[in-house]
């Protein structure tokens, strides 16, 4: 295939007069930003229902309202928002929530200082834990985590995502994740918790190799 | 079209988009995508791809397409098929207002969702003449 310069502009002169109401922020209060992360964070929590539905055989029910209702800011896991109830078979029922903060391998190697400072937990944009688990997770009983970026890839996500990653677990012989093949049937960490990051850039499949070797998948997913 | 045609197809592109009142917009994609000592080229892609998530996102496109699966494959705990994704503002301390926005919506109706979808579309078609363009090496 080519392309020349002129059929290349007319492309945009004709994109962007069809695109440009929709790129207006808005009247609303909420920063375009912040719902352009929002709107991308529930495109991927569908995306991550949708792959334990598909490839692990998952019974999804949603469970609180009738309508998905994400926080505008992250907390301890509370079951009066909606989330997921997924059953399976053969396996134990799983819950996924969004924007969720887990209790950090820091602050359980060392518990001091008391009460827990903002360094002793950190926000997942998606998480999938066993039912019944309260409160902010503790690495063991996360299933998956996931981060969503809905930017240009730049390279302060891989470091914030293997930030993430190390406070999750430590770097080890391969364990079982309890899922046949997604997100994977293991990974180099115990506890043995899934991290993904899921990116609209297709740069960032340029770091995989960096990331895999620390059991972080880094996902191209438009929106 | 070689590098330098690709950076005067950037510089075009940033122009029609500034001209459209999204000058915060594309300060923001221009940072962006010009990080870590790209081409011109690889800029353009990365601008496109992430003008290509605006549009799809803050159109409710995106997030109607989701919602779309949802209600065909998942029930809520009383049997009837999921209603809407919105986003609480509430729990934001009064900084985002108070209440509830749908995130299906469109932010700044109105939007004609057909011409928006079209709109993307040849966003994408572009991508793809770009990404193959066999001058600059093919798909990067």
């Amino acid at each position: 295939l080519s392309i020349d310069l002129a059929k290349a502009k007319a492309y945009v002169d004709s994109f962007v007069s069809k695109i440009e109401p929709s790129l207006a922020p808005g009247a609303s209060l909420l920063p375009a930003s912040v719902k352009d992360g929002k709107a991308y964070e529930a495109v991927v929590l569908c995306d991550v229902v949708r792959h334990l539905v598909e490839d692990e055989d998952y019974e999804p029910t949603l469970h609180g309202e009738p309508a998905i209702t994400l926080r505008a800011k992250g907390g301890e896991i509370d079951k009066k928002h909606p989330h997921f109830v997924l059953t399976h078979p053969d396996r134990p029922t799983l819950e996924a929530f969004t924007d969720i903060e887990f209790t950090t391998m820091s602050y359980l190697i060392d518990r001091a200082p008391a009460p827990e400072g903002r360094s002793h937990y950190h926000e997942l944009d998606v998480l999938v834990v066993e039912e019944g688990t309260a409160g902010r997770p503790t690495p063991e009983e996360i299933a998956i985590a996931v981060e969503c970026k809905a930017t240009a890839f730049e390279k302060w996500q891989l470091r914030a995502v293997l930030g993430v990653r190390r406070e999750l677990g430590l770097l080890s012989e391969h364990k079982l994740t309890g899922f046949a093949k997604w997100p994977t049937a293991t990974v180099p960490i115990t506890p043995a918790s899934c991290l993904m990051l899921y990116s609209t850039a297709s740069s960032v499949v340029e770091y995989r190799h960096a990331a895999s070797t620390y059991g972080v998948d880094l996902v191209h997913r438009p929106a | 079209m070689d590098e330098s045609d690709y950076a005067e197809l950037l510089s075009h592109i940033r122009r029609r988009i500034r001209e459209a009142g999204s000058v915060d917009l594309d300060d923001a994609l221009a940072a962006a995508a010009s990080g870590g000592n790209r081409s011109p080229s690889a800029i353009v892609v990365a601008y496109l791809e992430q003008l290509r998530t605006v549009a799809r996102l803050r159109s409710g496109l995106a997030v109607s397409d989701a919602l779309l699966w949802l209600r065909e494959h998942v029930a809520t705990h009383n049997g009837e098929p999921v209603t809407g994704i919105h986003l609480d503002t509430a729990d934001a301390n009064g900084t985002y207002g108070d209440g509830t926005v749908d995130l299906t919506a469109a932010s700044a109706p109105p939007q004609d969702p057909a011409d928006a979808a079209l709109g993307i579309e040849e966003i994408d078609h572009l991508l793809q003449l770009v990404r193959s363009d066999d001058a600059i090496g093919g798909l990067r």
